[in-house]
């Protein structure tokens, strides 16, 4: 079990991502983020986000780019290969993600090129010390989440502050924002849609139904509430209504009752 | 940094980008296209909720729920 600060390439990948308005949950995008980050840490992404999210609409393989966190160790593994037109094996510190990646090549080779004119303004603005706070923020948090949750238990969880209220999970670490205590909470629901080794909707409303019982009555209750009330659920209720997995009425429910949506989620799993 | 190497990589930029708009130019004209759909403008997904792929064993990437953003630069809103 661990918690640490993401790689610095780690981060420039999700600071990247944050920039992009992609479609549908693929999206990492967050306005207030931006707005907070140095012109010179953007304008080189934002130079051609227009681009890139139109080449993200059409591209079918467009979800491999979600592997882009895990392809360097470093920002400047990145920028020692960024001249090459197309990476190889030794260029790379995942050999799987390179792979994944190739197959939206033109996509990612033009967000490859932002990362890597963006990396040195990035590295330079960096907010180290409030990385560091967020972590401090985390911790504590992070370990009552694991007490409770076995899948969490032993999870290998990283921070990255373009993430927000955001969180992924990959099969070997899972990583959230710095938006505490939301964090701890989807480091919880990460771990259970990770589990669950199911198909999107059908694990993502497992986990849902899992979480919002797992932190009944426990000191992440009200965190908890907060952020399932603070989520787009609509399109995942449809989904999981026509799947079978809620009735339309308790979907709707769920979907348009923000507050109530915890409860109405330990129900459903119990019906 | 490198100037040749971000001389390089400037030039590759300008490449990908008129690759890409002529890429993206010819599917929205091209004849042999499936029905036209708007180019540069996010068109409505019916379901964005379902990316077309499954979890395979090894547990890939995939995106997580939406965040709700009900105004433009506010933090998740209060319930």
């Amino acid at each position: 079990m661990s918690l640490a600060l993401a790689c610095d390439y780690a981060q420039l990948a999700f600071h990247t991502l944050a920039h992009y308005r992609f479609a549908g949950p693929a999206s990492l995008f967050d306005a207030a983020y931006c707005g907070s980050c140095a012109e010179e840490a953007s304008a080189p992404i934002a130079r051609d986000a227009a681009l890139v999210e139109a080449l993200h609409m059409r591209e079918p393989n467009a979800l491999a780019l979600q592997s882009l966190p895990l392809l360097f160790t470093s920002i400047g593994r990145l920028r020692a290969s960024g001249a090459r037109d197309a990476l190889g094996p030794e260029d790379v510190d995942d050999v799987e993600t390179l792979e994944r990646l190739t197959t939206c090549a033109p996509l990612f080779e033009l967000v490859r090129v932002a990362m890597w004119l963006v990396a040195p303004a990035y590295q330079r603005t960096f907010p180290a010390e409030r990385a560091q706070r967020a972590l401090a923020e985390l911790a504590p948090l992070l370990d009552r989440a694991r007490a409770i949750h076995p899948a969490l238990r032993d999870a290998r969880v990283e921070l990255a502050l373009a993430l927000g209220a955001r969180g992924r999970a990959f099969a070997d670490r899972i990583v959230v924002g710095a938006e505490a205590p939301f964090n701890a909470v989807v480091a919880m629901h990460e771990a259970s849609v990770r589990a669950q080794r199911a198909d999107y909707a059908r694990g993502e409303w497992a986990a849902l139904i899992e979480v919002a019982r797992i932190v009944e009555r426990s000191e992440l209750e009200e965190a908890h509430r907060s952020w399932i009330a603070s989520l787009d659920l609509e399109p995942l209720c449809r989904k999981a209504n026509e799947l079978g997995l809620v009735s339309p009425e308790l979907a709707s429910k769920i979907a348009a009752d923000r507050p109530a949506r915890a409860a109405l989620l330990r129900h459903s799993g119990r019906t | 940094m490198n100037d040749d190497d971000r001389d390089a990589i400037l030039t590759r930029r300008q490449r990908l980008v008129t690759l890409a708009l002529a890429g993206l130019t010819t599917a929205c004209d091209g004849p042999s296209e499936p029905p036209p759909q708007p180019c540069l403008t996010p068109v409505a997904r019916e379901e964005p909720a379902d990316p077309p792929f499954e979890v395979e064993p090894e547990g890939d990437p995939q995106p997580c729920l939406s965040v709700a953003i009900p105004d433009e630069e506010t933090a998740p809103e209060d319930e």
